[in-house]
């Protein structure tokens, strides 16, 4: 008897410390496809601490970042270049764990890359003939789709908007492969498993005509509402996410990510990428 | 005027200000009835109209929304597809098929139509360069290879530095013509130089009329829409109403006057029969028994009741003029006293005779005086002279054929015409009245009455005078052989 009054104690203390967080992401799919990939992380975070974790899509990075400093969310995926700006801007981001891809060299690594592709029907083979098309990044805001594009062009000297007749903003990753395959566009930059994915679907019709160099993937983080202890278990319980577990399989049904889970870093693994944000970035026409 | 002519000419008056009234009526009812449907078609026009005017509001209503956003200004600055095709989706609907946003190079950012179709060129379209020329554009041009209603609007940032076009589309097809016209009898089309769309299936419109649209000329030649009936059924349903009306009076005039023609002809014709069997009458051609029997046959043929019972009156009205004629007759042919023919009579059947005679018939007469009638007159007054007289003609009656005509000549002489009956026969019939008269005994006349008898019969070439000469010559020599004798001629 006296054991069961323990017991009930016990539970209702556990459920006096129970609390709900908020994991915001950014839009980089359809919010529905981003939702649906999510929820298995979010089930599996929320069986595991016993906490309930409930996921916002934002509409964009500048929502996403607005809220972590409003502290109105306590975890968020990031990608490296807002995780880069969020830390100076917010140095008490506190960093969790960097998500982990199955590469197409079939090593399992916390990098990927960003391609600048055409159509191979187009007859480009190199950036410097694709002078007078129409190019289409995906967001400024996009380390794949907008930092490291721009940098490989910066690295040629090809402003743009001045070399380009047309540069667009197609946002997400997957419009830039159906805007090629509609002749929207002749030129644009997203990532490597975009690409991958639009050879897989729509066959090997693209030429690479600029690769990036590795790019650590996204990253997680808490906000200052979690506490170190807290940060360090769902860390701890991130990194053990098996390859095989229902979160990896949901990311890549869903949103194309060969996930593997995740791994815990340093900062100081996103340090190259300040170089980026230091380069010569033409963010209009000159 | 004949009655005829008087009673068809009075109903057909009748008859024709009751169906011209009659006609008036339809005609103006129908009159009011095409005035309603013209105004149903005024106002369904009109409602048409409206819709119409609605659509081009609705494209202008959108565009001017999406220019006034800051987002989306910011958007056509920073080429920002995704963001404008956010935009431009939450406003596609069926009055807005199409929202493309163009930079000012003629360049499309983004449709709204279609999220990954952008970047074509369309800086030659009539409505890019009305739009940067004039600032706005409203009218039809041709928006990705379909005639479109188009609101093309520049966009300026700050109200001032233009930006760019946002063209606001709606498609010209079937269901947009369809959708003008829903719930209307109406029909619209739309024709320009390169098709023709109509909202039915009815290619011809009737009473057609342009819609009056302030459209900007465009591109597309030609390009105009019409609005008219889709049907005349309803108009032609009344027309054909009132025609059928009318052949129908007409048809009911012509066959109730060729019915009142023979319902008159055939009442005149019987008053007419009737008539002319009194016309016969009175111009000898039928005597009063023939009218009798000719009235009595039109009574028993199919005749009115007003005819019959003129019929009945005329009839009963000759059998008593016949009645009386007859009592008339008889009492102009015979004598009062002996009930026998008069002198009159008697020369009548005698020319008859003669007449017959003519033919090979043949006849005697007899001439018979009553002896001494005077001295019974004279001695036992004239009271008992004519009981003598009446009993004496009652035996002689009695003593003749049925056919025989017996009368009163004269006084107490009395002639006998035996039709068909020689000499011979006329003295058997002539001893056999003189026998019955001598052996009758009288009540009021003690003595024995004879008679004499002259006895003649027909010879060729005879007239009355002379075979009557010959009967009296007869009777004066019966007379002169001692009375109560039958003597014959020769």
């Amino acid at each position: 008897m006296r054991f069961q009054w323990i017991f009930i104690a016990l539970l209702f203390c556990t459920s006096l410390h129970a609390k709900e967080y908020i994991f915001a992401t950014y839009p980089s799919n359809n919010p529905e496809k981003i939702m649906r990939a999510f929820t298995p992380l979010m089930e599996y975070l929320s069986a595991n601490t016993n906490d309930t974790f409930k996921l916002v899509v934002t509409k964009d990075y500048d929502e996403l970042f607005l809220r972590i400093e409003e502290k109105s969310v306590d975890f968020a995926w990031v990608n490296t270049k807002s995780f880069v700006l969020l830390k100076e801007k917010t140095p008490s981001v506190r960093y969790l764990a960097t998500y982990l891809e199955h590469s197409k060299n079939g090593q399992i690594t916390p990098y990927y890359q960003s391609f600048i592709v055409t159509l191979k029907s187009l007859h480009v083979n190199a950036l410097e003939e694709a002078k007078g098309r129409h190019f289409a990044f995906t967001d400024k805001d996009s380390t794949s789709g907008y930092a490291y594009p721009m940098l490989m062009l910066e690295e040629r000297h090809i402003n743009p908007y001045v070399f380009f007749q047309k540069v667009f903003f197609l946002k997400k990753h997957d419009k830039i492969v159906e805007a090629l395959i509609n002749r929207s566009i002749d030129v644009g930059a997203m990532s490597d498993g975009t690409f991958y994915n639009a050879v897989a679907k729509y066959g090997d019709q693209f030429t690479i005509l600029a690769a990036s160099e590795p790019i650590p993937l996204d990253a997680i983080v808490a906000s200052q509402n979690v506490s170190k202890e807290e940060s360090e278990r769902i860390a701890e319980l991130l990194e053990r996410i098996p390859q095989d577990a229902a979160t990896n399989k949901a990311f890549e049904e869903f949103l194309g990510w060969e996930s593997a889970g995740f791994v815990r870093k340093d900062e100081r693994f996103y340090e190259p990428f300040k170089r980026i944000l230091k380069a010569r970035i033409y963010e209009t026409v000159p | 005027m004949k009655l005829y002519h008087k009673i068809l000419f009075l109903t057909l008056v009748q008859l024709g200000a009751i169906f011209s009234f009659g006609i008036y009526q339809i005609q103006s009812l129908y009159v009011t009835q095409k005035m309603a449907f013209n105004q149903k078609n005024l106002i369904q026009s009109e409602m048409i109209q409206k819709r119409f005017e609605e659509k081009l509001e609705q494209l202008q209503k959108t565009a001017q929304i999406l220019t006034a956003s800051q987002e989306v200004v910011t958007g056509i600055i920073s080429n920002d597809t995704d963001m404008l095709y956010n935009w431009s989706k939450l406003f596609l609907s069926a009055s807005t098929h199409k929202i493309h946003f163009i930079d000012l190079d003629g360049t499309i950012i983004s449709r709204g139509e279609s999220e990954f179709r952008f970047g074509d060129d369309v800086s030659k379209r009539f409505y890019v360069q009305q739009a940067l020329k004039n600032d706005t554009f409203l009218g039809i041009d041709v928006v990705d290879e379909k005639e479109c209603l188009v609101f093309a609007k520049r966009v300026k940032q700050y109200g001032e530095r233009p930006i760019g076009i946002i063209s606001v589309a709606l498609i010209i097809d079937d269901d947009l013509l369809a959708s003008l016209v829903q719930g209307t009898t109406m029909n619209i089309a739309y024709h320009s130089e390169n098709q023709t769309l109509s909202a039915t299936n009815h290619e011809t419109l009737i009473d057609a009329s342009s819609l009056h649209v302030m459209l900007q000329a465009g591109s597309v030649k030609e390009a105009s829409f019409t609005i008219g009936l889709a049907s005349d059924e309803e108009l032609q349903a009344l027309k054909e109403a009132r025609t059928n009306f009318f052949v129908s009076i007409g048809i009911a005039l012509i066959l109730f006057v060729f019915a009142l023609h023979f319902t008159l002809l055939r009442h005149l014709r019987e008053y007419q029969s009737l008539s002319q069997v009194l016309i016969d009458f009175y111009e000898d051609r039928l005597d009063i028994k023939e009218v009798g029997t000719t009235i009595k046959q039109t009574m028993n043929e199919r005749s009115t009741p007003e005819v019959k019972k003129i019929a009945e009156a005329l009839f009963n009205m000759s059998r008593k003029v016949a009645e009386t004629q007859d009592a008339l007759e008889h009492l102009s042919s015979t004598d009062q006293l002996t009930a026998l023919w008069n002198r009159r009579k008697l020369e009548e059947f005698l020319e008859q005779k003669l007449k017959e005679s003519e033919r090979g018939s043949f006849f005697s007469v007899l001439m018979i005086d009553i002896d001494r009638f005077k001295t019974i007159n004279d001695t036992c007054g004239h009271e008992v002279g004519d009981h003598v007289l009446e009993i004496t003609a009652r035996l002689m009656r009695q003593s003749i054929r049925t056919g025989d005509m017996l009368g009163r000549w004269g006084g107490e002489e009395f002639l006998l015409i035996l039709p068909q009956t020689d000499l011979s026969g006329a003295c058997v019939i002539a001893e056999h009245i003189r026998t019955n008269v001598k052996e009758h005994r009288f009540e009021d006349y003690d003595h024995t009455v004879t008679v004499s008898l002259g006895v003649a019969t027909y010879r060729l070439s005879d007239t009355p005078n002379t075979i009557l000469k010959r009967a009296d010559t007869a009777l004066y020599r019966a007379k002169n052989n001692g009375r109560d004798k039958v003597e014959h001629e020769d």
